[in-house]
C-alpha cells in the first residue's frame, strides 16, 4: 500500500482542499446580502431576489420573515385605517365646532 | 507525518473552530456557507478521484503522471472526499436556515428541504462511503466482486452532481457552473474513452485462413486483405491449437 509515500502531495492536496473551502466560505459570507439575516420579506419566488440566490427559498428563516413581513404590513394597513377614521373624526368634530360656533355667533 | 496525521489534525482545526462558535453561540449564517463550501469541494474531490480512477482504468497518461502516484492520489482523495462529505452533513445540524437533525442528514429522503435532490445527495454520500469502505474489505471479497462494488462510484458521481445542479443554491455562479462543467466533461470523455478502448480490445484484425503475406519484385510488401474477428473467437481458435 502507499500509506506512507506521496506525503507531499497528499498534504498538499488535502491543504489545496481545505484552504478552497475556507475561501469559498469566506466569499460566500461576504458576498451574502445584507438582507440574508431575517430582514427579507419578499424572497418567495423571484429567483432575481438575492435572497432567494443564497438561500433556500423554502427555509424556515426566510418563511418566517416572510410572515413577518405579512404581518408588518398588516399592522401598518390597520394603523392606516386608525388614523384615517382619527383624521375624519377630528374632521367631523372640527367641522361641528365650526357650526357651533357660527350658530353662535 | 503521514496523510493520516494531517488529515487528523485538519479536522481537529476546524472541529476547534467548530466548537468555539457553538461555545460563544454566535454561529450565524456560518454553517450554510460552511454547508455549501464543503459540498462543493467534496463535488470536486470527486471528480478528481472518478477521473483518477479512469487515468488508471485507461492507462492514459502513464508517461506525464506513474501510475504508483495516480493510485495513490485516487485512493487518498477519496477518503478526503468522504470527510468533506461528512463535514458537509455536519455543518446542516448546525444550521438555522435548514434545520436538519441527525435523521434528515443521515437516512435518504427524510428531509422536507428539496426532497428529490437532497435525497439523491444523502444516497450519493453513503454509495460514495461504502465505495471507499471497500478498499478495506478489498482481501475479503473475490477482485470481480471489489471491482463491481467499485462501478458503483460512477452512479454516486451523477447522483452528486444532480444533487449539485438541481439541489445547490450556486449553480448559476459562473465559478460553480464552470466546475460542473468541467467535471461532467472530464468524466464523460474518458467514459467514452473507456468504453470504446474495451470495444476495439474485442475485436482483432487476421488474415483470413489459408492466405500470407507475399513480396512483389519492385512495388514493396503486399499484405493480404485481414478481417476483423471476435478477440475471443482468436484466443479460442489458439487454445485449439
Amino acid at each position: 500500500m502507499a500509506a506512507h509515500r506521496y506525503t507531499g502531495m497528499k498534504a498538499t492536496a488535502a491543504g489545496m482542499a481545505i484552504g478552497a473551502t475556507i475561501l469559498a466560505s469566506s466569499w460566500f459570507y461576504v458576498n451574502q446580502p445584507a438582507s440574508a439575516a431575517n430582514t427579507s420579506g419578499a424572497s418567495t419566488g423571484s429567483s432575481a431576489n438575492a435572497v432567494v440566490a443564497s438561500q433556500p427559498a423554502d427555509n424556515p428563516v426566510v418563511t418566517g420573515s416572510a410572515a413577518a413581513a405579512t404581518a408588518a404590513t398588516t399592522i401598518a394597513a390597520k394603523t392606516t385605517a386608525t388614523a384615517t377614521a382619527a383624521a375624519k373624526a377630528t374632521a367631523t368634530a372640527a367641522k361641528a365646532t365650526t357650526a357651533k360656533a357660527s350658530k353662535g355667533s | 507525518m503521514n496523510a493520516k496525521k494531517i488529515l487528523i489534525g485538519a479536522f481537529t482545526f476546524a472541529g476547534v473552530i467548530l466548537a468555539g462558535a457553538f461555545l460563544s453561540g454566535s454561529f450565524g449564517t456560518i454553517p450554510w456557507m460552511v454547508n455549501r463550501a464543503t459540498g462543493l469541494v467534496a463535488f470536486a474531490l470527486l471528480s478528481v478521484v472518478v477521473v483518477a480512477g479512469l487515468l488508471m482504468s485507461t492507462k492514459t497518461g502513464a508517461k506525464i503522471i506513474k501510475r504508483p502516484r495516480v493510485f495513490a492520489l485516487h485512493q487518498f482523495l477519496s477518503l478526503l472526499t468522504v470527510g468533506f462529505i461528512a463535514a458537509h452533513g455536519l455543518a446542516l445540524l448546525f444550521d438555522g436556515f435548514i434545520a436538519m437533525g441527525p435523521v434528515q442528514v443521515l437516512v435518504p429522503f427524510a428531509a422536507s428541504y428539496q426532497r428529490f435532490w437532497t435525497g439523491m445527495g444523502v444516497t450519493a454520500a453513503w454509495v460514495t462511503a461504502i465505495v471507499w469502505a471497500s478498499w478495506y474489505i478489498r482481501g475479503e471479497i473475490s477482485t470481480k466482486r471489489w471491482r463491481q462494488l467499485h462501478y458503483l462510484s460512477f452512479i454516486s458521481y451523477f447522483m452528486a452532481l444532480g444533487h449539485g445542479v438541481f439541489g445547490g443554491t450556486d449553480t448559476g455562479e459562473p465559478l460553480v457552473a464552470a466546475l460542473y462543467i468541467v467535471s461532467i466533461s472530464s468524466v464523460a470523455a474518458f467514459v467514452f474513452y473507456r468504453i470504446a478502448g474495451a470495444a476495439a480490445r474485442r475485436f482483432v484484425s487476421v488474415p483470413p485462413a489459408g492466405m500470407r503475406s507475399f513480396a512483389t519484385g519492385t512495388a514493396g510488401a503486399v499484405t493480404a486483405p485481414s478481417i476483423t474477428v471476435p478477440a475471443s473467437v482468436v484466443r479460442r481458435s489458439a487454445a485449439n491449437r
